[in-house]
This record gives C-alpha cells, sequence and structure tokens, in this order.
C-alpha cells in the first residue's frame, strides 16, 4: 500500500466511503421501519432491516468503528429473533429502533468531530431492546405457529459448497478475505481449500493483488441468506458461488424434520429466486460508480468554460468567413453540446432519498405532538440537479413541521370536524416545463387569511386600510418574524421557518405559491429550476448591451412595427392570434438611452404571471450559456438571475423574465391612479379585461392591417 | 479597525479621485486592471457600476468617485480597475474599484497616519481609516471593507435603490 501517510490517508477514504453508505443504508433502514409500522407481518422487509444492521455491523467492525459494531449487534439479535418469529414487531421496538440508529448516526460523525453519540442513551436502548428479546419466551408459543416452516427450515444441517473468488482489488479496497472466512466459519463446520491457479511467478506478482480464490463446505443450519450476509459488504468485489450439496447431512434433528424436509427444499428454491435477484442487483451496482460530489462540481464547471470558449470559436469562425475553420467549430459545438447535455444527466438525481428522510421527521414529530399523520409521496423519482436537491431539505423540512404543528390539528379536533382522523401529508414532486414543481400538502385548518392579516396589521407590516388579496396576504407568511401561532412550541411558532424557506427557494432562482381553503387544507408549492449551472438561452439585444432570455420559457418572437405601436395607442399590448399580450420595453424599464429601431422584437415569455412580451432591439440569435452568478454584491437585484461571458469576452446578463414581469406588476399596483387614469389601466386584472374587449374590436381590424408577422422559433 | 490598530510600516496602494489621494492597504490589493468594457446592470443604484469578464469570472465593479459624493467616473487613458479582495459578510468577495489613476506604492510609518478628523473633510469620514501625509500631501487611508461592507452599500444605498425604483415607478 506504499508509504505510511499513504495508509492513513486511503483509511479515511475507506472510512468515509464506509460513512457514506452507511448513512445510506440508515436511511433505508429508516423507512423499512416505518413501513413495517404499518404492515407488522411483511417478512421481507425484517429481512431487509437485518441485513441492513447486519453490513452496518460487520462493515463498521472492518472500518474501526468498534463502538456502534457492539452496539448495532445487539438490535441485530432482535431482528434475527424477529426474523425467526421468536418475537413479535411492536410499535415499541421500532421507536427503539428508530432511536438507536439515531445514535448510530451519532456514531459515525464521532470520528469527523461532529455529534457524539449519547452513551447513557445507547446504554438504555440496549436494557430495553435486552428486555423486549426477553420477553420472547413469553411470547413464544402463540407465534411459533405462523411462521413455523421458517424456523423449521433453519433446523436442518446442510452441506453447502462455496467458490469465493474476490477481484484482483479486494485487497487494495481494504477487505480483508481472512476475516470473512473466520465469520463463515462460525456458522458451522468449514472446510477450506485454496485456489491459487492464478498465482502468478514471483517476479510478476503484485503484492497488492489478489491471486487467491477459495472454495469451501460448509456445514450449516443457517439458511443462505445467512451466509450471503456474511459477504454482503464485498460482493460487488468478488465472484460468489452457493451450491447445496446434494447429501444432507443426517443429523438426529434431521431425522427427525425429514418430513419437513421438502417443505424446506421448496423454500430454499423460492429463496434461491430471491438470491437471484439480488445478484441482478449486484451487477447493476458493479456498473455504477461513487464518485465525490466535488470531483463531479469541477467536471461540470469545467464543461461550463468549455462551452464559453466554444462560443468565442464560433463566433470567430463566423467572422473569418473561413469553410476549414467553420467545420472545425461546427463539430465542436455538437460535441460540446451533448458533453454538455450528459454533463448535466450526471447530476441529476432522483428526490426520492430527500423525500423518505421526511418520513421519520413526520413519525417522529406525530409522535411528540400527539397527532396522527401519514405521509403519503408522489413522483420521488423525479430528477433533478444535486445542488437543487441538497438545497431543496431544509425548506421542505420547515413546511412540513409547520404543516404538522399549525396546518393539522389532533384527532380528536378532526373527528369533530368530520374529517379523517389521520391526517395526510402529500409530498409531490413532478416536472413541468425547465422547472420542477415540488408540493407539500396538508389536509388541515387551511390557512387564516383574517388572522394572517390581522397579525401583520399589529406587526405594523401593512397598513389596516390596504387592500390585500389572498396571494399577498400569503406573502406576508415568510416575513422574517412573522408568526401567527399562539405559542412557540418547539416545532414551530418563531417565524423562522417560513423566513428562511423564501430565502433558500429564492437563492435557487425559484419560486413559491400558496394555495389554502380554510378547512380543508394548504398547498405549498415550490417551482425550481431544474439545472443552475447552464442554460439554453436567446441572445439579445437592447441599445447597446446584450442579454439573454432563457429559452425554456421563451414561446416565440414577433415582429413589433412603429404602425404597430402607433396603431396601440400608446397601450403595451400586442396580438398573437388573437390572444392579447401585454408587453414590457426593455428600453424603457432599463432607460437605454438612443433611438429605437423601426422594427423591434417582441419574445413573448410564459411566466406565472401569464404571458407576457418583451420588446428587444433585435435577436441574435440561440446561446448555450453557463450561469455565473452576481456575486453577494448584487445579490439584491432582481431582473437579473446571473451573468454569463460572451463569446467577444463581454458580459451579458441573464434576465429573470419571471421577476421582471413581477416587477412590472407590482410597479403598476404601486403607481399613482390618478396619472395612469389616462393611459393603461395600472391593474392587471382590469388591464387583462380591457385586453379581452379591445381584442373583440381590434382582431376585427386585423384582417384587413398586416397582422403581426410570427416567427415561431 | 481604527488608527490605532495600525502599529506597524505598512504599504498602500495610492490612487486619484479627482484631485484628491486615496491609500489602500496593498495586501488587500489583487490586481489593477486597465479600464475594460462595463456591463451595467439595469436597476441598481448608480454606484454600482456593473460587471466584468475577469478571466473568466464576472467581478462586480463599483464607481469610487460616486461613493464619496463626486461626479460619476470619466472614462480616460488613465482610469483603473483596482482589484480589491474585501469582506462582505464575512465572505471573501472580489470587488473592482474604478480610479481615476493609479499613482504608486508607498510605505507609511504608523506615526505619519492620524485619526481622520471628523469634520473638515466633505468625504463620508467612517469609510476612512487614518490620514497619511507625505510631502505636503494628505492621503486618505480608505477602510476598504468599510466601503464595500453589506451594511453601507446594501442598506444606505439599498434606500437610495428603492428610491430610484420608486422614480421608476411614478
Amino acid at each position: 500500500m506504499g508509504e505510511a501517510s499513504n495508509d492513513i490517508d486511503n483509511t479515511e477514504q475507506f472510512k468515509q466511503s464506509f460513512r457514506e453508505e452507511a448513512r445510506e443504508i440508515l436511511v433505508d433502514l429508516e423507512s423499512a421501519l416505518l413501513e413495517l409500522n404499518k404492515n407488522n407481518s411483511d417478512i421481507e422487509l425484517v429481512g431487509r432491516i437485518f441485513r441492513g444492521l447486519h453490513t452496518i455491523k460487520g462493515s463498521g467492525a472492518m472500518f474501526g468503528f468498534e463502538r456502534m459494531a457492539s452496539f448495532t449487534h445487539d438490535l441485530e439479535t432482535a431482528f434475527d429473533e424477529v426474523r425467526n418469529g421468536r418475537l413479535t414487531i411492536t410499535a415499541e421496538l421500532i421507536d427503539l429502533t428508530l432511536s438507536a440508529l439515531d445514535q448510530i448516526r451519532a456514531m459515525l460523525d464521532e470520528g469527523i468531530g461532529a455529534a457524539h453519540a449519547d452513551s447513557a442513551a445507547c446504554e438504555r436502548i440496549l436494557a430495553e431492546v435486552r428486555r423486549l428479546a426477553r420477553l420472547r419466551d413469553a411470547q413464544a408459543p402463540e407465534t411459533m405457529a405462523a411462521p413455523a416452516p421458517l424456523s423449521a427450515a433453519k433446523g436442518i444441517e446442510r452441506s453447502w459448497h462455496i467458490r469465493f473468488f474476490p477481484g484482483p482489488e479486494f485487497l487494495r479496497n481494504g477487505a480483508n478475505p481472512l476475516l470473512l472466512l473466520n465469520e463463515l466459519a462460525s456458522l458451522g463446520g468449514l472446510s477450506v481449500r485454496a485456489v491459487m491457479d492464478c498465482v502468478p511467478p514471483l517476479g510478476e506478482m503484485d503484492p497488492e493483488r489478489c491471486y487467491i480464490g477459495w472454495e469451501m463446505v460448509l456445514i450449516t443450519s443457517e439458511d443462505k441468506d445467512a451466509m450471503h450476509d456474511v459477504f454482503i459488504f464485498v460482493e460487488d468485489m468478488c465472484e460468489l458461488e452457493f451450491d447445496p450439496e446434494e447429501i444432507s447431512i443426517p443429523s438426529a434433528e434431521a431425522d427427525a424434520a425429514a418430513q419437513s424436509d421438502k417443505v424446506a427444499r421448496g423454500l430454499e428454491e423460492s429463496r434461491s429466486q430471491t438470491g437471484g435477484r439480488r445478484s441482478y442487483d449486484k451487477a447493476d451496482n458493479a456498473t455504477s460508480l461513487r464518485v465525490p460530489a466535488a470531483k463531479l462540481d469541477q467536471y461540470v464547471d469545467l464543461v461550463g468554460e468549455l462551452v464559453t470558449v466554444q462560443a468565442r470559436l464560433s463566433e470567430m469562425a463566423v467572422r473569418r468567413d473561413d469553410l476549414e475553420i467553420s467545420q472545425v467549430s461546427e463539430e465542436i459545438e455538437r460535441l460540446t453540446s451533448s458533453l454538455r447535455e450528459n454533463s448535466m444527466n450526471i447530476r441529476m438525481l432522483p428526490i426520492r432519498a430527500t423525500f423518505e428522510k421526511f418520513r421519520r421527521l413526520v413519525h417522529d414529530l406525530a409522535r411528540d405532538l400527539g397527532k396522527d399523520v401519514e405521509l403519503t409521496l408522489e413522483g420521488a423519482d423525479t430528477e433533478l440537479d444535486k445542488t437543487v436537491i441538497d438545497q431543496l431539505s431544509d425548506p421542505l423540512m420547515h413546511l412540513i413541521r409547520n404543516s404538522m404543528d399549525h396546518g393539522i390539528g389532533t384527532r380528536s379536533a378532526r373527528t369533530a370536524q368530520g374529517k379523517r382522523g389521520t391526517a395526510t401529508i402529500h409530498l409531490s414532486a413532478k416536472h413541468s416545463g425547465a422547472s420542477v414543481l415540488i408540493s407539500v400538502s396538508d389536509d388541515g385548518r387551511g390557512i387564516d387569511a383574517e388572522a394572517v392579516r390581522a397579525r401583520a396589521i399589529e406587526k405594523g407590516l401593512v397598513a389596516a386600510g390596504d387592500p390585500l388579496n389572498e396571494q399577498q396576504i400569503y406573502a406576508l407568511l415568510f416575513q422574517p418574524g412573522f408568526s401567527t401561532a399562539k405559542q412557540v412550541t418547539d416545532v414551530s411558532g418563531r417565524g423562522v421557518g417560513m423566513d428562511v424557506v423564501k430565502q433558500r427557494v429564492e437563492s435557487l432562482r425559484g419560486m413559491i405559491d400558496v394555495a389554502s381553503k380554510k378547512g380543508v387544507g394548504t398547498t405549498v408549492t415550490l417551482r425550481l429550476p431544474l439545472t443552475l449551472a447552464i442554460i439554453d438561452g436567446l441572445l439579445v439585444e437592447v441599445g447597446e448591451a446584450s442579454f439573454v432570455l432563457p429559452l425554456a420559457n421563451t414561446l416565440e418572437c414577433i415582429e413589433l412595427s412603429e404602425a404597430d405601436t402607433k396603431r396601440a395607442n400608446g397601450k403595451h399590448l400586442v396580438d398573437v392570434r388573437g390572444e392579447l399580450i401585454p408587453y414590457i420595453r426593455l428600453r424603457e424599464r432599463f432607460h437605454v438611452t438612443g433611438a429605437r429601431p423601426a422594427i423591434e422584437q417582441i419574445m413573448v415569455v410564459e411566466t406565472s404571471e401569464g404571458r407576457y412580451g418583451f420588446v428587444v432591439d433585435g435577436v441574435v440569435g440561440n446561446c448555450q450559456t453557463v450561469i455565473k452568478n452576481l456575486g453577494r454584491f448584487y445579490r439584491h437585484v432582481q431582473v437579473v438571475s446571473g451573468a454569463t461571458i460572451l463569446g467577444n469576452g463581454t458580459v451579458a446578463l441573464i434576465l429573470d423574465p419571471e421577476r421582471l414581469a413581477q416587477d412590472a406588476v407590482r410597479d403598476s399596483l404601486t403607481r399613482p391612479r390618478g396619472r395612469s387614469a389616462g393611459k393603461t389601466s395600472s391593474r392587471p386584472r382590469e388591464r387583462a379585461q380591457q385586453s379581452v374587449q379591445r381584442g373583440t374590436m381590434r382582431s376585427g381590424q386585423t384582417a384587413s392591417a398586416s397582422p403581426a408577422t410570427n416567427q415561431p422559433i | 479597525m481604527s488608527v490605532h490598530e495600525i502599529t506597524e510600516t505598512r504599504q498602500y496602494l495610492t490612487f486619484k479621485l479627482g484631485n484628491e489621494i486615496f491609500a489602500t492597504d496593498v495586501a488587500k490589493v489583487r490586481e489593477v486592471l486597465d479600464l475594460t468594457t462595463i456591463t451595467a446592470i439595469p436597476r441598481t443604484p448608480e454606484f454600482m457600476a456593473g460587471v466584468i469578464n475577469l478571466r473568466g469570472s464576472v467581478v462586480p465593479v463599483v464607481d469610487l468617485r460616486l461613493c464619496f459624493e463626486m461626479s460619476k467616473t470619466e472614462s480616460t487613458r488613465n482610469t483603473c480597475i483596482v482589484v480589491v479582495e474585501v469582506l462582505l459578510d464575512n465572505e471573501a468577495t472580489v470587488i473592482g474599484a474604478l480610479a481615476d489613476s493609479v499613482e504608486e506604492v508607498i510605505d507609511l510609518e504608523p506615526d505619519q497616519i492620524q485619526p481622520a478628523p471628523r469634520i473638515g473633510t466633505h468625504l463620508r469620514t467612517d469609510f476612512i481609516k487614518g490620514m497619511g501625509k507625505r510631502d505636503a500631501q494628505f492621503i486618505m487611508i480608505l477602510d476598504i471593507d468599510r466601503v464595500f461592507s453589506a451594511e453601507e452599500l446594501t442598506q444606505v444605498r439599498g434606500q437610495e435603490a428603492a428610491k430610484t425604483l420608486m422614480e421608476v415607478a411614478a
């Protein structure tokens, strides 16, 4: 393994990879436990939990987490008892195991100086588990009856032929075959023969490679799963076969159980089927690899740089008008484009893991608050950028806590209202264009808009007479320090959570939408971009400046001539195939000086406020842009979501159509009424109505006049 | 940081804004660039001049003259961008500052630096760490972190921005 320091690095690296793996197992264990809570006869789930615990114990010991290994051992034993039908699943056992998982998690982090496991709590948990395990004797007679065939299968001693051929990288990955063989030997009588056919002459031998395989015969009363469990952590790295030997070893017990032997074989077959499925999983594992996120980020950054350079090359090719360079440039453009898509795909992860985590939160909170809540998931396989997922956990947690604490009433309160006693929190994710919609809904009390308003007036956030629509009232909920809770609880009420949600979502360039009906429930929807690194955009010009509009929301591009403007009589509206669309002239919004071109372009963009047109001087063309953050200094800038570097080395700003539209609407709302009386009505709703009326009028005219020329993109 | 904390000889980069000479701790300066194309960001206060492309990264640029209530920086042959690294909300941030010209790097002893007078300059004294004297010239030593600090720029100036917004709206 090279030098000593290298050794330490390696060990640390293995520990780290174990930590990551163990964390995943813990999440899986939690969801399996909670599943089991609902359906406590599912033997498959018990098996899953047992295997998970076993892996944590086994690999924990291998990587020097001895304390964790011994702690997990007792839990594992308890679940082995459950698996053998000698112990029944109770809510108590599940809660106990859940808190044990928390301790294991703390132990995992001990090495890196974070949390510390509470030894007293560990002792208490173990004592409880042992107490439960002892109770089994009392329960045994009644519970033995049902899973009898299972335990019968265990009683017989059988002989197994095991082939174990570690891959060449086995030792390098820090696994120790000797430990595995010892563990296997503890299951029964083991005879081992080493296969050394592959060992090369000494001169050619690489001491870090594993050349040896083993053929073994194990006589044991354990089933195949138990043997498989021994190898569970290394199965990706080795060839492994278990074959039952034809002759079963006669023993006193076996004779007695001769009758049930057939049953056992039948069972064995069904088990080897599940074994077969697992080997499929194994193949799946072998073709995927674990890469540190930082490396991935670096890769994506580099691809981003490449996209920028490629843009420069294309520009140069166009300028030079050299056929050869153009050809190369086009080729590179194609390659960069697929490389970009590829790198984006690598970062896409299903949101499932984040969603699953909340099962535990809901379970624990429900218990603490004395409420009955069920979490349902939808679209957990929806994929989105890893960075987005990483940032989502906190806001979702706050939303769920808020729902649980404020939204949902106690069982008695709910039944009094004629609702189902068990409340539901529904987490869903789905794609919508270039965004992902993630929503948290509950069937609780809903938001009391009047209470929110009263509280806002009390806090001086709004004046008593302010006309506020529902959305504006809900927006108040996301103000820092705002809470309508009568009392602050452990869970929420300090008014911090919603503020955090808003900040985080905004930093992800997302939006929050709240829909609520009193007495029926509340749905909070977060609209987030799929990715944060690169977007497809349209390069447009306004005066001297270049801007990028995200292509994803852009519907089409329409010419706006001087005549059109005149005909509209000062109204900023354009007729697109019968639909009247309000437009915003970026020139005016951004105070660009200089003459307007005779023909401008309207980019029609879909926003959450409806369709809007953005008027620009000209459209340069498509561009793939690497989003560069404007940084802390410009974090208050609203209408620009980032910047990008163009082929000629200048910086172009990426516009945020959503914000631009909101901004324009807000401005027209705050505009004093008197002034706008002669112009367009300031209120969007009235304006929309007006446009409808005007639309019918104008569509008649446009038949004769030249209609706006449409250029679908 | 006040003038009392300056206890050793330090090097300062001096630059001119109008006729005044300003200085900043050389350790804060990353590089000095010739004036390049600055992309203005719409709907931001005027002193936030925009952003530049600094070898592939986007760096904000501030018009220092406007921070000190002078007129807007005119582009001349001598106009430079002094790229400094400052702490913004405890986060190291690279920011460019427009200067009419960059002079030199000088050594100043602690006893050559006096506290900034409360009155007598038309500049905001809280941006000034101290006054150095060299030959017959006064040199204003900037507390560069302060000049760019989030509090100063985003709150005080944020009000300005809000005012601009209101004006736009009206």
